[in-house]
């Protein structure tokens, strides 16, 4: 299904979709976006990449197995929650630190955000693994 | 009673971990690994023996982790004598095991390292079993003992009989396991507290509790399921399928025995009562008798023993029933030398199988020429089954039938005066056919004239390399490893008769004391005659001399109704409705699990409509159109015709996909910028997958039918369509309470550091629904990813 037009394009598009992904995801906790809303907008960047260019080219660019990146979602997912608890509070409870920047305000990074990359990769790996495997690739 | 930190915790912890090593372990050191476990577990028997000194001066021991703080939940081991008493059974038949069961596989076993592994498990669930502090942890421990059992039964899982026996043990014990967690809620929440101490010391407000009965019954039910009791026994002989390392262990020494430590455990708070003295002495004296009668039908060596268990399990509960001083004694001196000999005759039924492949006792005789050091083991273990001396079988079955006598002489006023009678008269029975069992199973194999098995006609099965040449033609004594335990037991039982009564004082009166709830004043004796005792024993060794000597004119009856017969035809009965149900339900049409779901909604919401009229509002506020509104429902209108009227997949599709974006943009318009961007992300790929699902899987195109075929499916979408309009008019008049929305909004930017409401709210303030979420996503597309896998059956309409 792939044409000259379609390949050339969808090079750019793609990556400018992942990068619009990556900019939802980090966005998420302040304005519209999340782990959800990037994960769907990688999952149809790749989904645009294997129409341009092929199913096996998507595995490719995926290099990991979509069951592999389901996984490692999920266990991100799980990290930021027992990371409190290691600390010695309640399982999920939500640690921050405050990372002073030289402009003299302080920026505040959280469990939060391990949580929200599990759920985007949990997107991800699923999407893409279902086009892959209707593809007949693993 | 003071408690002390200790290593308790760090040892239970320590074979859990040595269950998760034990597969690799296996794998490099084949040779090696029974010794490794062996070692591991005698160091513990070892280390609780170090213990009863403290535990004999009235310590109890114990070892605390908070688990969930938050929720005051914390795993807590203690040790105290009953607890005590156990573990030395758990840890020491296990070490001996461990030991036994290398040579039994042979190491060309390639299931071995899996074998380890649920052994071991089950050794620290058990442990845990015996030392949980709370109610939880044991019934969690309970739990992952019954779930080892069913791997352990089933370990040779290529044969039929393994799997059903397994599951059958599954079935009944986990039936009883969820009785036993409805009657723990219970009892937790009558006593105001989950931790086993504090009920014990608030035993009174227990027993006068409006609940006390079904506690007590729910309990009932878990233990008689696990100790396999009258009339859920059947699943023990059953259990025999396991190999036979598994019998001696679980099935013998200790899980079966779970049972009966839960009800000892608990005596202190829910005993005393006319409800508990019935239930146990009942169902104790009818397993003492099922066991009995069950045992003199079987030829095979296995359920012999096996029947045999349920007697002995069953005599055991009946003395707990029974609940006073004298039979608390003889329960926890039985206790002892019952796992002991039984253990030992399974370890060398084992080797018998082992040797010469058979366990069949009308094909075996003679073996004593040939399994000299085997013999010496089996003989040990069979006299102190029989109850003579110098065994501490001689002082459990003495001190049993003293106890019944000393209850028929001080029978309490609630109890009829012929059932203490009756109940001696059962004893006797019941210890006759043990007799004779101990008798069959060792003086028929080894003494008996049967010359063929020693002669070597039949064929040498055994699983070491060695016996893999047909010219073998004898059997003889196996690997040191696999005789040495019996002799171990047998000599612990001689020095555990001999030495009663430091090891009475030590061990047993603490055990004693932790049932009664009370300190016990016993004395144990080596020496220890009373001539009511001596004169049923006498009784019950003619009694069982006879039996003996009739077995074979016995065992040739068939069996008439069963409690297994039972069990088997109600499993058979509701699998069969289950398929009935499943066929008639689901048809495997897309369209009509649709049709069906749909309806019952509309059904559903109809009924609510009906019972409360009040909710259905028909003139909802109207706010004025803008033109942005006209657009989105051109467009919504346009989507819907054109999947209507489409007559390729792809234009309907896409027309679906437009009425999507149109929803999308009422989110939009509504001001909800997160749900409108899901929404329009959500719909693209929906496009993109259900072409690929249409291109790429044999589904078959959509056909257009005759318009009156579609009538039902109208109707079914204009209620649905009905239904959601009144159900969104009547939501959006409704009030909300609004504090929640408040709370959001000014927690969300200080704690969260978020301004983001919905986000924070899924990624942080509900963050565990969140990842049940996407645990959920993530195991739908494993399944749909497997299932796509099979899609090149043909046929397979949606």
């Amino acid at each position: 299904m792939s044409t000259l037009i379609l390949a050339t394009v969808s090079r750019f598009l793609t990556a400018l979709l992942l990068l619009v992904s990556i900019f939802l995801l980090f966005r998420g906790h302040n304005a519209v976006g999340g782990g959800f809303s990037s994960g769907l907008v990688a999952s149809a960047a790749w989904a645009l990449y294997s129409l341009a260019f092929s199913p096996q080219a998507l595995r490719r660019a995926l290099h990991l197995r979509p069951y592999t990146i389901i996984t490692l979602g999920f266990a991100f997912a799980l990290l930021s929650g027992l990371l409190a608890s290691v600390t010695g509070a309640a399982f999920f409870t939500s640690r921050w630190i405050d990372l002073p920047l030289p402009s003299g305000q302080s920026f505040a990074i959280g469990t939060p955000i391990l949580f929200e990359i599990g759920i985007h990769l949990v997107i991800v790996g699923s999407l893409t693994g279902i086009f892959l495997r209707l593809e007949g690739i693993d | 009673m003071t408690g002390s930190a200790s290593f308790l915790l760090e040892i239970v912890l320590a074979i859990f971990g040595a269950a998760l090593l034990a597969p690799f372990l296996a794998r490099r050191a084949p040779r090696a690994v029974s010794w490794v476990f062996a070692g591991l577990l005698a160091a513990a028997t070892f280390w609780f023996a170090v213990q009863s000194g403290a535990i004999a001066q009235g310590e109890r021991l114990t070892s605390t982790i908070k688990w969930l703080p938050a929720a005051k939940v914390s795993l807590t081991l203690q040790l105290d004598g009953l607890g005590l008493l156990f573990a030395l059974m758990i840890c020491g038949t296990g070490s001996l095991v461990a030991l036994y069961s290398g040579p039994y596989f042979g190491e060309h076993e390639p299931h071995l390292p899996r074998y380890y592994g649920y052994l071991l498990l089950f050794t620290a669930s058990m442990l845990g079993v015996v030392t949980a502090g709370d109610l939880i942890s044991l019934y969690i421990f309970w739990e992952l003992t019954t779930i080892a059992s069913f791997f352990l039964i089933g370990f040779e899982h290529g044969k039929e009989s393994a799997r059903k026996a397994a599951l059958q043990a599954l079935f009944v014990t986990t039936l009883g396991g969820l009785s036993l967690l409805a009657g723990i809620v219970l009892l937790g929440q009558a006593a105001g507290s989950f931790g086993i101490s504090d009920i014990i010391a608030g035993a009174d407000a227990v027993r006068t509790h409006a609940h006390y009965d079904a506690i007590l019954i729910l309990i009932a039910a878990g233990a008689v399921a696990k100790s396999a009791q009258f009339p859920l026994h059947f699943w023990l002989p059953g259990a025999m399928a396991a190999p036979t390392p598994v019998s001696a262990y679980l099935h013998s020494a200790t899980m079966v025995k779970a049972g009966l430590y839960l009800v000892a455990r608990f005596h202190p708070a829910l005993g005393g009562s006319a409800l508990w003295f019935w239930l146990f002495t009942c169902a104790g004296a009818l397993t003492l008798l099922a066991g009995a009668l069950g045992a003199v039908r079987q030829n095979d060596l296995k359920r012999i023993l096996a029947y045999m268990t349920v007697a002995a399990l069953g005599a055991l509960m009946m003395l707990l029933g029974i609940g006073t001083k004298e039979a608390i004694k003889a329960f926890t001196v039985y206790l002892l030398a019952h796992s002991l000999y039984k253990g030992a005759l399974f370890m060398v039924v084992g080797i018998i199988d082992h040797e010469t492949g058979t366990r069949d006792i009308r094909r075996l005789g003679g073996l004593s020429k040939r399994l000299k050091l085997t013999f010496a083991g089996a003989a040990l273990a069979s006299v102190s089954m029989i109850g003579l001396p110098p065994l501490v079988g001689f002082t459990g079955k003495e001190l049993i039938y003293d106890a019944l006598l000393r209850f028929q002489s001080h029978t309490p006023a609630t109890v009829p005066s012929f059932f203490p009678p009756a109940l001696i008269a059962l004893t006797v029975v019941g210890l006759s056919v043990v007799v004779a069992a101990a008798a069959i199973a060792v003086v028929r194999p080894f003494l008996g004239t049967f010359a063929d098995s020693a002669g070597g006609s039949l064929p040498t099965r055994g699983r070491a390399p060695h016996s893999s040449a047909a010219g073998e033609p004898s059997p003889s004594d196996p690997a040191p490893s696999m005789w040495i335990p019996p002799l171990i037991l047998g000599a612990t039982s001689i020095a555990a008769w001999l030495t009663l009564g430091g090891l009475g004082s030590h061990v047993l009166l603490p055990a004693a004391s932790a049932i009664a709830g009370a300190s016990l004043d016993l004395r144990f004796e080596t020496l220890h005659f009373t001539t009511g005792a001596l004169l049923l024993s006498a009784v019950s060794l003619a009694g069982g001399t006879g039996i003996y000597l009739l077995w074979n004119r016995l065992a040739a009856r068939p069996a008439r109704i069963s409690a297994a017969g039972l069990y088997e035809t109600t499993v058979n009965r509701v699998f069969a409705f289950a398929r009935w149900q499943t066929s008639a339900l689901q048809s495997g049409s897309l369209r009509w699990y649709l049709r069906v779901s749909l309806t019952a909604s509309v059904l559903f919401v109809a009924y609510i409509a009906w019972m409360e009229p009040g909710w259905i509002r028909v003139n909802p506020a109207w706010e004025a159109p803008i033109p942005y509104d006209f657009f989105i429902g051109v467009l919504l209108i346009a989507g819907i015709a054109g999947s209507l009227v489409a007559r390729e997949t792809i234009v309907m599709v896409i027309a679906l996909g437009a009425v999507g974006y149109s929803i999308a943009l009422i989110y939009l318009v509504f001001g909800a910028p997160d749900l409108a961007l899901t929404q329009f992300l959500v719909e693209t790929l929906f496009v993109f997958l259900v072409t690929l699902i249409f291109t790429r899987l044999p589904v078959s195109q959509p056909v257009p039918s005759r318009i009156h075929a579609r009538i039902p499916d109208v109707i079914i979408a204009a209620a649905v369509g009905t239904t959601m309009t009144l159900v969104s008019w009547a939501t959006t008049s409704a009030e909300f309470p609004r504090h929640l929305s408040e709370y959001f909004a000014e927690t969300a930017p200080l704690e969260a550091h978020g301004r983001n409401l919905v986000n924070t709210i899924l990624a942080d303030f509900r963050a565990l629904d969140t990842l049940g979420e996407i645990g959920v996503i993530a195991a739908s597309a494993v399944g749909i990813m497997i299932l796509i896998r099979f899609r090149n059956t043909p046929g397979g309409a949606p």
